[in-house]
């Protein structure tokens, strides 16, 4: 059930708050012992909120489509008495005495917290592979990776553990497993979220955003989440506006809507199946009247070596206290990514900096042609648990490195992007569709994605894990 | 710009093959990219002065 479906059913006295929660809490019991989903289940909060939820609508009292919605949050945004891991040995007893920002918006409009999901090891990778807490299993195979660091709430929310989750994404940590495990995902514009009390990865290039069964839903999220918090420096002052896509027919909305296939880089070494189920995808909604426009983008390889410098040194400087004192409670993958961030001279971190500023205004100028880039989101489905390489079209590639290479680049930019689910593979894996918007046009661009998703018409399937 | 692995392993970093490749491709490509670069630009993470809240 999506949180729209949720909503409207709790409205028309079909179910309650207190059903839904009971609902998941079900599902959490049954299935998160072997998918290892959520870190900690927070059921007698979840059941006092439900029941005040319930309350205040009966009471007249309806704080809008969230109202009463069961969703987990991600465990490396702080919960006020509730253990805060970031998935690490680090702050395995962490537990905060404050919400964070997003947290707190999310309640405020009425959600209710299941608990809290895991990640790869303080979302610092793709596979969820945790050496502290266990692996996290893909629901549409127990053998694969959900992808990560968001791979708890993806699985929770794939499988109706939750009806949505919080994510945050540093290198693509909301689209990868939102990709993996047939979602929605959505990455804001920078500054948009407040960051306010999720615990850092990399400071400029962290954001917090929603993992959903629709693109809609993740609008109704962005409704609660985004807007100005004087606790985070990051974040801008914009005009409040709803970010949920009008009831306009998805062919209106994409009619003038002009999608830039980039002619270079997105589309080379991409797995032929990946590509076939995106390409498909793209015909299908071109059938609707949309304009797709082949077209080249600027050199991803460049920005991808001004996010990775900028990656490794804001992360290395953030664990640096930790990784002296304690290095043998990191896992091993971690701390040779921080150590390459130790290595990196200042200088180059100062010139990634003044390069971001330039990058963007070249890749601005690519989106004067057309509304939205469309990429694929990885170039391969869901990697095997344990698996450090992945044949990608005939080549052999790092999962990490593959998994992230269409996606990193975007965080140092800032620009808002948005995961739909585009099909599936051959062997029934689900593939997803990046689209990436303008700065700022958050709103135009969760329109675009919501009308695509529509206009698909996707038959959605239940992972064999959920059954 | 000076071989950052061997300024690394200078400051005691140890740093394997894979490291050191990784590091190698940054270097490379920061370097190449250092032609685009406006000098008379700020990075964008500056420094502000905060005004005390009233």
């Amino acid at each position: 059930m999506t949180i729209a479906e949720a909503a409207a059913a709790i409205r028309a006295g079909q179910t309650s708050s207190v059903e839904l929660t009971e609902s998941c809490l079900a599902k959490i019991d049954q299935l998160n012992p072997s998918l290892n989903a959520f870190m900690t289940v927070t059921a007698d909060i979840a059941r006092r909120q439900a029941a005040q939820a319930d309350d205040e609508l009966r009471s007249g009292h309806d704080r809008g489509p969230l109202h009463g919605i069961p969703i987990a949050h991600k465990d490396l945004l702080c919960t006020m008495g509730v253990r805060t891991t970031s998935g690490s040995k680090i702050y395995s007893d962490y537990v905060p005495n404050f919400n964070a920002t997003a947290v707190e918006r999310l309640a405020e409009a009425g959600a209710v917290m299941l608990g809290k999901t895991g990640l790869h090891e303080h979302a610092c990778g793709v596979t969820c592979d945790n050496p502290h807490f266990g692996p996290i299993r893909n629901p549409w195979d127990r053998s694969r990776i959900p992808g990560g660091s968001s791979g708890g709430s993806a699985v929770a929310v794939a499988t109706g553990m939750a009806l949505a989750a919080t994510g945050s994404d540093t290198g693509g940590s909301i689209r990868i497993p939102a990709h993996y495990c047939g979602l929605a995902g959505f990455k804001p514009t920078y500054g948009l979220v407040s960051k306010y009390g999720a615990l850092p990865l990399a400071f400029s290039l962290d954001h917090i955003g929603p993992i959903t069964q629709t693109i809609r839903d993740s609008a109704l999220m962005l409704d609660a989440l985004a807007g100005h918090d004087p606790k985070d420096q990051s974040s801008v002052h914009r005009p409040a506006g709803s970010f949920v896509p009008g009831p306009a027919d998805a062919a209106d909305v994409l009619k003038p809507i002009r999608f830039l296939l980039p002619r270079n880089y997105y589309f080379e070494n991409i797995d032929p199946d990946v590509r076939r189920v995106i390409l498909l995808a793209a015909q299908t909604v071109e059938s609707a009247g949309t304009t797709f426009v082949m077209g080249p983008v600027p050199d991803a390889n460049q920005l991808n070596a001004v996010a990775n410098v900028t990656f490794s040194v804001e992360a290395a400087a953030v664990h640096e206290p930790y990784l002296r004192k304690r290095r043998a409670d990191y896992g091993a993958d971690i701390a040779a990514t921080l150590d390459v961030g130790r290595a990196i001279p200042a200088t180059a971190y100062v010139q990634a900096q003044r390069l971001r500023t330039r990058l963007q205004q070249v890749w601005r100028m690519s989106l004067d042609k057309a509304d939205c880039i469309l990429t694929p989101v990885c170039p391969v489905a869901a990697p095997l648990i344990g698996q450090t390489t992945i044949d990608v079209a005939g080549q052999m590639e790092d999962v990490r490195v593959a998994s992230t290479r269409l996606l990193r680049g975007i965080n140092a930019l800032g620009f808002p992007t948005a995961v739909i689910q585009a099909g599936y593979t051959a062997n029934g894996l689900p593939v997803g569709i990046q689209l990436i918007g303008r700065p700022f046009g958050d709103a135009h661009l969760l329109a675009i994605a919501h009308a695509f998703e529509s206009a698909l018409g996707l038959e959605r399937r239940q992972p064999p894990s959920a059954a | 710009m000076a071989d950052w692995s061997k300024a690394a392993e200078a400051r005691g970093i140890e740093l394997n093959e894979t490291q050191k490749q990784r590091l190698e491709a940054m270097e490379k490509s920061i370097t190449l990219l250092a032609a685009m670069i406006d000098w008379k630009e700020e990075p964008c993470q500056v420094f502000r002065v905060q005004e005390d809240p009233q």
